[in-house]
């Protein structure tokens, strides 16, 4: 288990402190995916390289089970970054080595004999799908492969933690899907610890399984991914949540939209919120049945974490102007937010 | 021109390739740790000790600051106490050595400081001592620019080793000297700025071939 305890950590630059750190306290159990989510500039970086004394933190104490790294002499400090991981969000991948090379640096690093660090490799090369690869250099990689690499060589001395400084932000959307997968699948079946740092919520709802939200420097809410997704206590989690369930609405809409319908024969604009409200009955079917309209999924993102719905839903409902407003106050009782974009 | 001459052209040749490769070899001696020194003890590097990289700092500059010419003659009884003489090839690469050395060591910490630190962070997360993140990250990855340092060095001990032929210390500058300056021969002062020109394509051919070859950045 990783414990942070009142980490604080003032950089010192032309005599003025930058205070980077706060008071930080943190426990990441083990064998869990531990999301850190913050905008840029809030200390995340710095964060997470106090875990394996990257960054020296100030004031406070960082145990790895059980026992305090600020007090290890350099030597065994070695020892102990061996054991935990690191990738990076640009790479850091060794340009003059090849791809093999590359994951067998940490192994040359402990004087690891050859036959062990070939076979040690393949298995490598194997877990994270780059067997072809073997002895190309960095720089004829995709992205989303050299990440891959970077894996592979974090792994390769069997850590207990893998640390993930913001390992997604410089790829596109289906490689970040496949690199998270990877990340997911070598926590469940290696049973390491995962810490990942990240300014998009999108990455912490695919994998994680605890959240921790930091803002200048301090730690201002923290709990299971369903807790914060589900009942957000703070505006700034409320803003990242929200940025990940953003839905546009179309430009055919907006031209023709008006605010308001006296004659009925307009359609309703509306946009439902699922705040972790569990959904047993058909609420789709039920407003056809119930008020006699029609409805159309102009947009939709959503999501299920354990039995419970998180996203949001952009309907075109129409039917009398009586209905439209049961329809509004149905969705109301029902635990829903509901928002009344306009009509056309 | 006489067989004689050719010789001597041979001779003089054969002795500024010495000059120039033997003293770059000493030179990088010297140089190579001077520089890793210089990096790795700036403020914020791996070893960071402001004293220590203050004090190899003004040593470096001081020797780099010495007119190469001036140097030699300056140098003469520590010459004589490494090699005996202060005359030929031989004394030439004491000063050729060090006058190259503190120009090696700047060009080194360069070449280090463009490495991106990533690596260096990335070789220390995985457990990397400093000596290891020195001979296994920054020296590999460096390695294009530090072959491209080398060739700006020796062209430029091309020159020097000119230089010390003016004060006897032989080679294709001593031949120019003596029969273009002196002797005003201007077929011997030519072939010799040819010689001088073609020695110096080849090692600007050699170090761009070389550098490419272990370029695997793009």
């Amino acid at each position: 288990m990783i414990e942070l305890k009142d980490i604080s950590k003032v950089f010192r630059k032309k005599n003025i402190d930058i205070r980077a750190l706060t008071e930080v306290n943190l426990k990441i159990p083990e064998g869990r995916i531990f999301g850190i989510i913050g905008s840029s500039g809030a200390g995340k970086s710095t964060l997470i390289r106090c875990i394996n004394l990257l960054e020296r933190p100030t004031r406070g104490q960082v145990l790895i089970d059980d026992v305090d790294l600020m007090t290890l002499p350099a030597r065994k400090l070695v020892d102990v970054r061996r054991k935990i991981g690191m990738i990076f969000q640009h790479f850091n991948l060794l340009s003059s080595r090849t791809v093999f090379e590359n994951i067998a640096f940490p192994l040359e690093l402990i004087q690891t004999p050859k036959d062990r660090i070939q076979c040690r490799v393949k298995e490598l090369l194997d877990l994270v799908g780059l067997g072809s690869k073997r002895d190309d250099y960095p720089a004829s990689l995709s992205g989303g492969q050299k990440q891959r690499v970077a894996i592979a060589r974090a792994l390769a001395n069997e850590p207990a933690v893998l640390l993930c400084d913001e390992a997604t932000s410089a790829l596109d959307p289906a490689t970040t899907r496949s690199i998270l997968s990877l990340l997911k699948d070598i926590n469940k079946r290696l049973h390491i610890t995962i810490v990942l740092i990240t300014h998009e919520m999108d990455v912490v709802k695919a994998i994680c399984d605890d959240v921790a939200v930091l803002s200048d420097g301090r730690i201002i809410e923290q709990g299971s991914v369903r807790e914060i997704f589900s009942n957000a206590q703070t505006d700034l989690t409320q803003q990242f949540i929200n940025s990940s369930l953003h839905i546009d609405i179309a430009h055919e809409y907006l031209n023709r939209m008006v605010p308001v319908s006296d004659d009925g024969d307009k359609d309703l604009l509306l946009k439902v919120h699922f705040n972790g409200t569990s959904t047993e009955e058909p609420f789709l079917s039920s407003i056809v049945k119930l008020f006699d309209v029609d409805y159309e999924v102009l947009n939709a993102k959503m999501d299920t974490l354990g039995n419970m719905q998180v996203g949001v839903m952009l309907l075109k409902i129409s039917g009398a102007v009586d209905s439209l407003t049961n329809v509004v106050n149905y969705f109301k009782n029902k635990g829903l937010e509901v928002e009344v974009i306009g009509y056309v | 021109m006489s067989d004689a001459m050719l010789l001597m052209l041979l001779k003089g040749t054969w002795e500024t390739i010495i000059m120039t490769f033997v003293s770059g070899f000493f030179g990088f001696c010297l140089g190579l740790p001077t520089g890793i020194l210089l990096f790795i003890t700036r403020e914020g590097q791996m070893l960071a000790n402001r004293q220590l990289n203050r004090v190899v700092a003004i040593i470096v500059n001081a020797f780099r600051s010495i007119p190469f010419i001036i140097l030699i003659v300056w140098m003469i009884p520590f010459t004589r106490l490494v090699v005996g003489t202060s005359i030929g090839v031989g004394a030439a690469l004491v000063p050729l050595s060090i006058g190259a050395a503190p120009f090696i060591a700047r060009m080194i910490e360069n070449c280090l400081l463009e490495v991106p630190h990533g690596l260096v962070e990335a070789a220390r997360a995985m457990g990397a001592k400093p000596i290891q993140v020195v001979r296994k990250v920054l020296l590999p990855e460096a390695m294009p620019a530090i072959i491209n340092s080398a060739s700006i060095t020796l062209i430029t001990l091309v020159g020097y080793s000119a230089m010390g032929g003016a004060v006897g210390a032989g080679g294709l500058g001593h031949i120019g000297y003596q029969y273009g300056y002196v002797g005003y021969d201007a077929v011997v002062m030519n072939v010799v700025l040819v010689l001088l020109v073609a020695l110096v394509f080849l090692i600007q051919f050699l170090g761009d071939f070389i550098s490419k070859k272990v370029d695997h950045r793009k």
